[in-house]
């Protein structure tokens, strides 16, 4: 216990490397916006349309995936006892392939062009690849297995095949070749890319990052040890049942899929509803609409099962992607950046303050003055403006399509101003840590 | 003699900040009782930089009880509970 304990402060990286993660993730979401602006209803006539599928990207790529690869090089070093090697260096390198990798398949969608694609293909190729790479060479070395760590392997795996996947459908996009049959290939690459990956690594974090920060009692035992492994094999019996046609191995795979993550969303809810600390908190009301999310999602199949004839209606799938992209993954994730970005402010100035001699130490503030909560709520209540918007976008784009592209713009701009806002604090005491320390 | 702080219902960082501030101003003789929810791993490295040590003692699955004191007082050390 002592060696993990003190591994953990001098292993966390250098602040830069979650950040830079994080200060562009908005950055993309507020393209998507402008996208939808441009594009209009056109984004909604199906979900093979080019600019529909560069939209997508840039929400799943540019902003989920980006928060996600900053907050694993930051949490894993904390949580498991372990540094990144050469933390800096690779991640400058990770985020820059990311950032290029993105444009250029986003470019590739919009002009159909295998330039771009090939491009794509080898950014975000060299930039996954290194990422995962690291975080397994990382999770080898961990000393601490907790549950956290353990669903961090299980989404990694996922993220492996949702990449192999995505490289497979770009190849096929720039040179197809026989017998690949690309929309099988979509739905397992969106499938792993949502529920194996970002719904399993979201899953390992709330284990840890509700109980802690929402101040709620810890998930069941049982549910932290088995649930995501069940979820992961699952979803591979259920691509097996895909891959070759197998109807009852989809059917049953599939059902117990969905039941996982409702029994997550709803434990979760649950939890949130036992809080010990009764004060309105912005993270937890975005991770509630995350959750709802998840059940409505789960009750939208239930309806394809009883009215077959809805599934193959466009809005169907529109739902299905709004909900579980949007409303489920951009809120839980926006929600988490607003505890991780200040905390890690905080920590990283208490660390610095506390290696100074007493006399030279300066008051930190509270982490609630570096963002105050009726900012955040601003940025929430945009946000909810953009999934009412958006799912009203579904039904009439024609009304509400550009609408719902202005507030995400606007919601997303909002995001990232506020983390601008905690980084700028960070960045005053920080020079004024640095006087104290030169002898002032 | 013990001081007494029950962290279990507050926020990070609120604990580690209210747990250092109680730290500052103990005695000598004294030691720091910490009622918490979860053991608080982060904290064990920074206080041991500053010269404490600590014992953890997990009562039930949602809360830890932490005693911690200055590494040199020994008086302080000896009258803290034992574990059981």
């Amino acid at each position: 216990m002592l060696n993990s304990a003190t591994l953990s402060l001098e292993q966390a990286p250098p602040i830069s490397v979650p950040f830079r993660f994080f200060l562009t993730a908005p950055l993309f979401a507020a393209f998507a916006g402008l996208l939808m602006i441009y594009y209009g209803e056109g984004l909604f006539v199906s979900r093979w349309m080019p600019s529909t599928l560069a939209f997508v990207h840039l929400l799943t790529i540019g902003f989920l995936a980006m928060v996600m690869c900053g907050a694993m090089m930051q949490m894993l070093p904390v949580l498991a006892g372990v540094s990144v090697p050469r933390a800096l260096l690779y991640a400058s390198i990770v985020h820059l392939f990311l950032i290029f990798g993105t444009l250029f398949l986003v470019a590739g969608f919009i002009y159909s062009d295998s330039l771009f694609f090939t491009l794509a293909l080898f950014q975000l190729g060299v930039g996954f690849g290194l990422f995962i790479l690291l975080i397994v060479v990382t999770l080898l070395r961990v000393k601490v297995k907790n549950n956290t760590v353990k669903s961090m392997w299980l989404a990694i795996i996922g993220l492996l095949i949702a990449i192999a996947l995505g490289l497979l459908l770009a190849q096929s996009l720039i040179s197809p070749f026989d017998g690949f049959r690309p929309a099988m290939m979509t739905d397992l690459h969106l499938s792993w890319g949502l529920l194996g990956w970002i719904g399993l690594l979201v899953m390992g974090v709330a284990f840890q990052v509700v109980p802690m920060f929402q101040i709620t009692p810890e998930y069941p035992q049982s549910a932290q040890r088995f649930l995501p492994l069940a979820l992961l094999i699952s979803l591979a019996v259920w691509s097996l049942g895909v891959v070759y046609e197998v109807n009852l191995i989809q059917e049953l795979s599939g059902l117990a899929v969905i039941i996982g993550y409702l029994l997550f969303a709803l434990s979760t809810l649950i939890l949130q509803a036992q809080r010990k600390r009764k004060v309105a908190d912005i993270t937890l009301l975005f991770w509630r609409i995350g959750m709802l999310s998840i059940v409505a999602s789960a009750v939208l199949i239930a309806l394809g099962k009883l009215f077959p004839e809805i599934i193959s209606q466009s809005e169907f799938t529109f739902l299905m992607g709004g909900f579980l992209i949007v409303s489920f993954a951009l809120s839980v994730i926006n929600g988490m950046l607003y505890k991780i970005v200040p905390f890690l402010t905080w920590f990283h100035l208490q660390q610095r303050n506390l290696a100074l001699p007493r006399e030279k130490r300066v008051k930190l503030p509270n982490m609630k003055t570096a963002l105050p909560d009726r900012v955040a709520r601003r940025q929430l209540i945009a946000h909810i403006t953009m999934l009412v918007l958006l799912f009203a976008a579904i039904f009439q784009p024609q009304w509400f399509a550009r609408a719902a592209g202005v507030a995400l713009f606007v919601s997303s701009m909002m995001l990232w101003w506020n983390l601008i806002v905690v980084t700028r604090s960070y960045r005053a005491y920080s020079s004024k840590l640095l006087r104290r320390a030169a002898g002032a | 003699m013990e001081q007494f702080i029950d962290v279990s219902k507050l926020e990070p960082p609120e604990p580690l900040e209210r747990i250092l501030e109680k730290l500052e101003a103990l005695n000598e003789g004294d030691f720091l009782s910490v009622s918490h929810r979860r053991e608080p791993i982060p904290l064990y490295a920074i206080i041991q930089e500053n010269g404490f040590s600590w014992r953890c003692i997990e009562k039930s699955p949602a809360h830890f009880q932490i005693y911690i004191w200055r590494t040199n007082d020994q008086k302080a050390e000896q009258s803290i509970p034992r574990s059981r």
